[in-house]
C-alpha cells in the first residue's frame, strides 16, 4: 500500500508543472552558479600560483639566516566550489615573524577587481538549501489539504489502508520527485569538477562530497516533513502554502540575519584597533630594552656608531650587511644573540591579547552558529562549509597549525643558535672586517677615487676584502627547515562537528514525523 | 449489510449531529437518507467509513463492528462522495487502476478497467484521457467504477447526483439499480427526492441528527413523498 501511494505520487509530480518549473530552475540556476564559482576557484588558484611562487623564489633566495623567512600562503580548497563559507572574509598570506604570532590570514583570496566583490552571489550549497527547500514545501503543503479538497482522501481511506501508511506513502512520494532533482544538481556539479583541469579531489575530498549529497537528502526531508506538518495542520491548501512560504521565509532568510545581528549585539569583541594598541602597550618596554641593550653593547664594545660597507635591516630581527668595521659584526653578533630570543618572549606575551582577541571572535561566531541551529538551511549550511573545508572552524585549526608550524621553524632556529652567528646578519668572513683605523682609510681612499671619477672607483672597489661589495655571495642552502604540511582530512573535530548537525537535522526530521503522525491520526476529513 | 444501532456522534462543540440513530440496509435494498443540510446524512456516512468515531453506539458493516475492527470492515464497503475530483493528470483507466489496487484488486488488466467504465456508460475516447478534461458527469461515473470495481458488498454515496445534469443522474440511478439486482446493499444520502422515488427502496429522512421518518416503497409512493419531505424541510426553516 505504501509503494502504491508513493508511485501514484510520484507520478503525478512528474507530470505537474511544479515539477516542470522546479526542474527548469535547478537546470538554469546550478550550471550558472557552477561557472561561477569554478571561475572564482580559478582566480583563487592563479592568485595562490602567483604568490607562492613569489615567497618560494624570496625564500630560496635568502642569503643571510635573519633573511630565511617562510611565508604560509593558503591554498585554496576545491571543494570551496560548492560551498564558500567563510572563505571570501579570508585572506591568502600569513609571514611568519619571530616577535608575533599570526592571527588570521591576511592577503587578497581572488579577485583582481575589488569592484566585483561587492556583487551578490550563492554557491552552489546556497542554491541547494534555498531552491530545494522552497520545491520540498512547494511538492509537500497540499499533500493532505489537496486530497481533502478533492475527495479523494476519504477514497483512498475506505480502503483497507491504515493513516500511517498513507503518510509514508505520500512522504516517499514525494522524496522520490526531489531526490532525482538533487541528484541532477549533484551530477551537474561533480561534472563541472571533473571537466576543470584546475580542480582536482583526492579520496577523502569525494567522501565529503558524498557526505554532502547525504546531508543534502536529509535536508530535503527536512522540508518535506515540514510541508506535511503544515499540510497536516491545515484544511485547506490556501492556508497551508501560506504558511509554509511564511516559514520558508522566516527559517532561511529572518533566522540567519537575527543570528549574525544577536550576536553582534549580545556577544561585543574587542575593536581589532583597540588590540593592536594593546599590543602596542605590550611592546613597549621591549623597545626600552632594546636601545638599553643596543647602548650597552656599543658602551662594551667602545664604539660610537655603527658602519657598514653595506646594510639592510629593520624590525623582527631582519639583518643583512656585508663590509664594514669588524665591531659592526660584534656588535651584531652581540644584538641578534640578544633580540632574537627576546622577540619570541614578547611574542607569547603579546599572543595573550592576540588570543582574548581571537577567543571573542570565536565566541561570537559560536553564539551566532548555536542560534542559527534553529534554521534547517543553517545547519545544512553549516555542515556544507565544514565538509568543503570553508568554515570558520577549518580556517582556526589552519591558524593553530600555521602556528604550530611557526613554533617548529623558531625551534629550528634555536637548537641551532643561528642566530648566535655571524650568518644570521652576513655570509662574509669575519676575518675580512676591518679595524676602526682601516676603515678610516678606505673611507678617505673611497672619497678620493670619488673625486678622480668611475675609473679610480671601479678600482678601488676591485680592491676592496672578499665579500664586500653586496652579491658575491649566492642563497643560502634551505633545504633543511622545516616546511608547512596541512591536509584538511586529517581534522577530527571536523567530524565531529558535521555528525554533530547530521543528528541535529535527523532528529528534527524525527520529531516532524512522530507530530505529523500524530497530527495526521487525527486528521479531519 | 448495514446496521446502525442507537448511533449518536456529538462533536467537540457540543453540537448534537447524530442522535440514536437506528438503521439496517439489507443486501439488494437502496436506501435514501433524505434531509436538509446539517441533518446528519454525511455524519452517518463518515460513521460507517470510520472517518470518525461515534460518542456512543455502533455502526456494523457485515456483522463487523466499525469502532472494533475498523481495517476489516474496509473490504465490505465502496463509496462514492459528493464531487468526485480523482486525480487530473491520470487517466480514467489509471485512476481506476490505482484505486482498484488500493482496494485489493492487483490482477485487474486494461480490459477489465475497460469494461467497468463501460459498464458506468463512460465512452470509449474517454477511457485513456486525463480527468483533467472530464466533466463532472464523467468524473462521477469514473467514481462509481471505482465503488464497483472493488465489488463490496455495501455501498455509500453521498450526494451522488448534485450538479449532474439530467441523464447523467438517470444513467447513475439505472447502475444503481443494476448494484441492487446484484445484491448489494446501498446507501445514499441526497436531497433528490425525484431520483428516490425512482429507485429507492426504503426512504429515511433526517432532521437535526434523529431519522424523523421511515417508510418503504410502496408507503412513500402512497403518501406522496415530495410533500411528506417539504413539510419537514418547512418545520425546519421555522425552527428558531
Amino acid at each position: 500500500m505504501i509503494g502504491l501511494i508513493a508511485r501514484k505520487d510520484f507520478l503525478l509530480n512528474l507530470t505537474s508543472a511544479r515539477f516542470v518549473i522546479g526542474l527548469a530552475v535547478c537546470l538554469l540556476v546550478i550550471p550558472f552558479t557552477l561557472v561561477t564559482s569554478v571561475d572564482r576557484y580559478k582566480q583563487q588558484i592563479n592568485v595562490y600560483k602567483t604568490a607562492s611562487e613569489k615567497v618560494e623564489t624570496e625564500y630560496k633566495a635568502a642569503k643571510v639566516y635573519s633573511n630565511v623567512r617562510p611565508s604560509v600562503i593558503h591554498r585554496p580548497e576545491a571543494l570551496a566550489v560548492f560551498s564558500e563559507g567563510v572563505s571570501r572574509n579570508m585572506g591568502n598570506t600569513v609571514q611568519l615573524q619571530y616577535g608575533e604570532y599570526p592571527l588570521l590570514l591576511s592577503g587578497v583570496a581572488g579577485f583582481s577587481n575589488p569592484l566585483l566583490n561587492a556583487f551578490f552571489s550563492l554557491d552552489f550549497a546556497t542554491v541547494i538549501a534555498i531552491v530545494l527547500s522552497l520545491f520540498a514545501l512547494v511538492f509537500s503543503y497540499d499533500a493532505f489539504t489537496r486530497e481533502r479538497e478533492n475527495n479523494t482522501l476519504k477514497m483512498i481511506l475506505v480502503n483497507r489502508i491504515n493513516r500511517s501508511a498513507f503518510f509514508i506513502g505520500k512522504f516517499l512520494g514525494i522524496l522520490l520527485t526531489l531526490v532525482p532533482m538533487l541528484l541532477f544538481c549533484f551530477v551537474t556539479g561533480i561534472l563541472f569538477l571533473l571537466l576543470s583541469p584546475d580542480i582536482a579531489l583526492d579520496g577523502a575530498m569525494w567522501t565529503n562530497v558524498l557526505l554532502l549529497f547525504l546531508s543534502a537528502v536529509l535536508y530535503v526531508v527536512v522540508f518535506v516533513l515540514f510541508g506535511l506538518f503544515v499540510s497536516a495542520m491545515s484544511k485547506r491548501s490556501s492556508t497551508s502554502i501560506a504558511v509554509c512560504l511564511l516559514c520558508w521565509i522566516w527559517l532561511l532568510f529572518l533566522v540567519p540575519n537575527i543570528a549574525v545581528w544577536s550576536a553582534k549585539s549580545f556577544v561585543k569583541t574587542e575593536q581589532y584597533d583597540n588590540m593592536q594598541l594593546a599590543l602596542d602597550d605590550v611592546e613597549e618596554p621591549y623597545w626600552k630594552e632594546r636601545e638599553e641593550k643596543s647602548r650597552e653593547i656599543l658602551k662594551m664594545l667602545d664604539i660610537d656608531g655603527l658602519s657598514h660597507w653595506n646594510y639592510n635591516g629593520g624590525s623582527d630581527g631582519y639583518l643583512e650587511f656585508s663590509g664594514g668595521l669588524r665591531k659592526a659584526l660584534d656588535y651584531h653578533l652581540n644584538f641578534s644573540t640578544w633580540e632574537v630570543p627576546r622577540l619570541i618572549d614578547y611574542a607569547d606575551k603579546k599572543w595573550a591579547v592576540q588570543k582574548e582577541y581571537l577567543d571573542g571572535l570565536v565566541k561570537q561566531e559560536r553564539f551566532q552558529q548555536r542560534l542559527a541551529l534553529l534554521s534547517p538551511s543553517e545547519i545544512f549550511g553549516q555542515l556544507a562549509s565544514s565538509l568543503c573545508y570553508s568554515d570558520p572552524g577549518y580556517y582556526l585549526v589552519y591558524m593553530e597549525r600555521v602556528r604550530e608550524y611557526r613554533q617548529t621553524f623558531i625551534d629550528y632556529v634555536r637548537e641551532r643558535k643561528l642566530y648566535e652567528s655571524s650568518t644570521w646578519g652576513t655570509r662574509m668572513d669575519p676575518e675580512n672586517f676591518v679595524s676602526d683605523e682601516r676603515y678610516s682609510e678606505m673611507i678617505q681612499d673611497y672619497e678620493t677615487a670619488f673625486q678622480q671619477g668611475p675609473e679610480a672607483i671601479r678600482q678601488f672597489r676591485a680592491s676592496l676584502p672578499p665579500g664586500w661589495n653586496d652579491g658575491n655571495y649566492g642563497p643560502l642552502d634551505v633545504v633543511g627547515f622545516p616546511v608547512f604540511d596541512y591536509k584538511p582530512h586529517t581534522r577530527t573535530d571536523a567530524y565531529n562537528f558535521v555528525l554533530a548537525r547530521f543528528a541535529l537535522l535527523m532528529g528534527i526530521a524525527l520529531v516532524l514525523l512522530m507530530l505529523t503522525m500524530l497530527r495526521f491520526r487525527n486528521y479531519q476529513l | 449489510m448495514l446496521q446502525a444501532i442507537e448511533l449518536t456522534k456529538r462533536y467537540e462543540d457540543g453540537q448534537l449531529a447524530l442522535d440514536a440513530l437506528n438503521l439496517e440496509i439489507k443486501p439488494g435494498e437502496i436506501f435514501f437518507l433524505l434531509g436538509a443540510n446539517g441533518a446528519g446524512k454525511t455524519t452517518t456516512i463518515n460513521l460507517f467509513l470510520n472517518f470518525i468515531e461515534p460518542t456512543s453506539g455502533q455502526a456494523i458493516i457485515d456483522g463487523i463492528d466499525v469502532m472494533k475492527d475498523p481495517l476489516e470492515t474496509k473490504n465490505y464497503i465502496s463509496y462514492v462522495s459528493e464531487n468526485v475530483m480523482l486525480y487530473g493528470n491520470f487517466t480514467a483507466r489509471q485512476n481506476l487502476d490505482f484505486f482498484a489496487k488500493l482496494g485489493g484488486k492487483s490482477h485487474l488488466n486494461k480490459e477489465d478497467y475497460y469494461t467497468i467504465m463501460r459498464k458506468v456508460g463512460l465512452q470509449e475516447q474517454a477511457f485513456e484521457k486525463k480527468l483533467k478534461t472530464f466533466s463532472k458527469g464523467m468524473r462521477q461515473k469514473v467514481g462509481l467504477a471505482i465503488a464497483i470495481i472493488k465489488d463490496a458488498p455495501n455501498i455509500l454515496l453521498d450526494e451522488p447526483t448534485s450538479g449532474l445534469d439530467p441523464k447523467s443522474a438517470a444513467e447513475l440511478m439505472q447502475i444503481l439499480k443494476n448494484l441492487r439486482n446484484a445484491g448489494k446493499s446501498i446507501l445514499m444520502c441526497t436531497h433528490d427526492i425525484l431520483r428516490a422515488k425512482s429507485v429507492a427502496d426504503r426512504v429515511g429522512i433526517m432532521k437535526e441528527g434523529r431519522l424523523v421518518m421511515l417508510r418503504d416503497r410502496e408507503e412513500f409512493l402512497q403518501d406522496d413523498l415530495e410533500q411528506l419531505y417539504l413539510e419537514y424541510m418547512q418545520e425546519t426553516v421555522m425552527m428558531p
